[in-house]
C-alpha cells in the first residue's frame, strides 16, 4: 500500500514496515489502512511493525495504532513495535501505548 | 447560558507587544475534498523548518515543531463550523518560548468539550487525562481527541484558551487555543 507520503509494505504475513509521513485525516482512515494487521493479530497471531522510518504519525494514527494494541491485548496476539529514539514522536508517544497493555515489546533502536 | 472562557497563557499580553507576530496566516481547507487536507501538513512542516534554525538541532527541532503545530492546526480545522471558512495560525517566538496559536470558529458542542478539557486539566494532571482519552478512543470510533493531551503530555505545554460566543451569531464560538512550550524542553528531548 503506496502512497505519495507514506508506504505500507508487508515483509511476512506477521511482519509490516511502515515508513514516511502519516497525517490522515481521522482515526477510522487508519482503521481501513490497518485492517491486514488487525486481521492477523484478530487471529491471536504475532504482528511486528517496523515504524523506524515513519517521520510524522498524526494523533488520528496514535489513536489507530491504540485500538491494534487493544486488539492485540484481547486476543493475547504477540504485538512487537520497532521505533527509532531519534525521532521525538516515537520517543514520547510510543512508550506510552505499553500503558494499554503491558505485554506489548517495544524497540528503540 | 453562552460559554465565555479565558483560561491559561494568552498572546494579547505584554508578550504580543514586545514580539508581536513572526509569523501568521489565514487559510482554507474545504474538508469535503481529502487532496486538501494534506495542506496542514504542508503548512506545519513550512513553519517548523522556518523555525528551526534558531535551535541547536535544527532537525529535531523542526519534527516537534511541526508535530505540535500540525496538531493544532488539524484541530482548527476539524472543528471549524463552516469548512470555508478561515481558519488562523499564528507563531510568535521569545527568547525562551515558542507560541503557537489558532483561531477558528466552532460549534457550541466544541466550545464546551474544550472548556470541559480546561476545567479537567486543572483537576489533573496531563499523564492521567492523555491516557482517560487514549483508552477512551482506543474503543470507541469516532475522533480521537488525542491532539491537545498529547501537546501538553508529550512536550510539557502550557495551554491557553479564550472562548466566546459571536456577536452577530450567538450559536458560533470564536475559539483561541494558545500554546506556549519552552525552548529548553525541544532542546532537552
Amino acid at each position: 500500500m503506496d502512497n505519495d507520503d507514506y508506504k505500507i509494505h508487508f515483509d511476512s504475513p506477521n511482519k509490516v514496515i511502515i515508513s514516511g509521513v502519516l497525517r490522515l485525516q481521522s482515526p477510522n482512515i487508519y482503521d481501513d489502512l490497518f485492517a491486514p494487521i488487525r486481521d492477523t493479530i484478530s487471529q491471536g497471531q504475532s504482528m511486528t511493525m517496523d515504524i523506524q522510518n515513519v517521520s510524522f504519525l498524526n494523533s488520528s494514527g496514535i489513536t489507530a495504532l491504540a485500538r491494534l494494541i487493544i486488539v492485540a491485548r484481547t486476543h493475547d496476539a504477540p504485538f512487537f513495535i520497532i521505533g527509532k529514539e531519534e525521532i521525538p514522536w516515537q520517543k514520547k508517544s510510543i512508550v506510552s501505548l505499553k500503558r494499554l497493555w503491558p505485554k506489548l515489546e517495544i524497540t528503540l533502536t | 447560558m453562552p460559554i465565555q472562557t479565558r483560561y491559561g497563557i494568552s498572546l494579547d499580553t505584554d508578550i504580543q507587544k514586545t514580539w508581536g507576530a513572526d509569523f501568521s496566516i489565514d487559510f482554507v481547507v474545504p474538508l469535503e475534498l481529502v487532496s486538501q487536507w494534506r495542506r496542514c501538513g504542508l503548512v506545519s512542516d513550512f513553519l517548523a523548518n522556518y523555525h528551526s534554525f534558531c535551535f541547536n538541532d535544527p532537525k529535531k527541532a523542526l519534527s516537534i515543531l511541526s508535530t505540535i503545530i500540525n496538531e493544532l492546526l488539524e484541530n482548527a480545522v476539524k472543528f471549524s463550523i463552516d469548512k470555508n471558512k478561515l481558519v488562523t495560525l499564528s507563531l510568535r517566538h521569545s527568547n525562551h518560548t515558542i507560541y503557537i496559536e489558532t483561531i477558528n470558529i466552532a460549534h457550541q458542542e466544541n466550545a464546551s468539550k474544550l472548556n470541559e478539557f480546561a476545567f479537567k486539566l486543572d483537576q489533573n494532571d496531563a499523564d492521567t487525562l492523555f491516557f482517560e482519552q487514549l483508552e477512551t478512543a482506543a474503543t470507541t470510533s469516532g475522533l480521537s481527541g488525542l491532539g491537545l493531551h498529547s501537546i501538553i503530555k508529550d512536550y510539557d505545554a502550557q495551554l491557553g484558551l479564550l472562548i466566546y460566543p459571536k456577536i452577530d451569531e450567538p450559536q458560533c464560538y470564536e475559539v483561541t487555543i494558545t500554546i506556549a512550550i519552552d525552548l529548553s524542553t525541544i532542546n532537552a528531548l
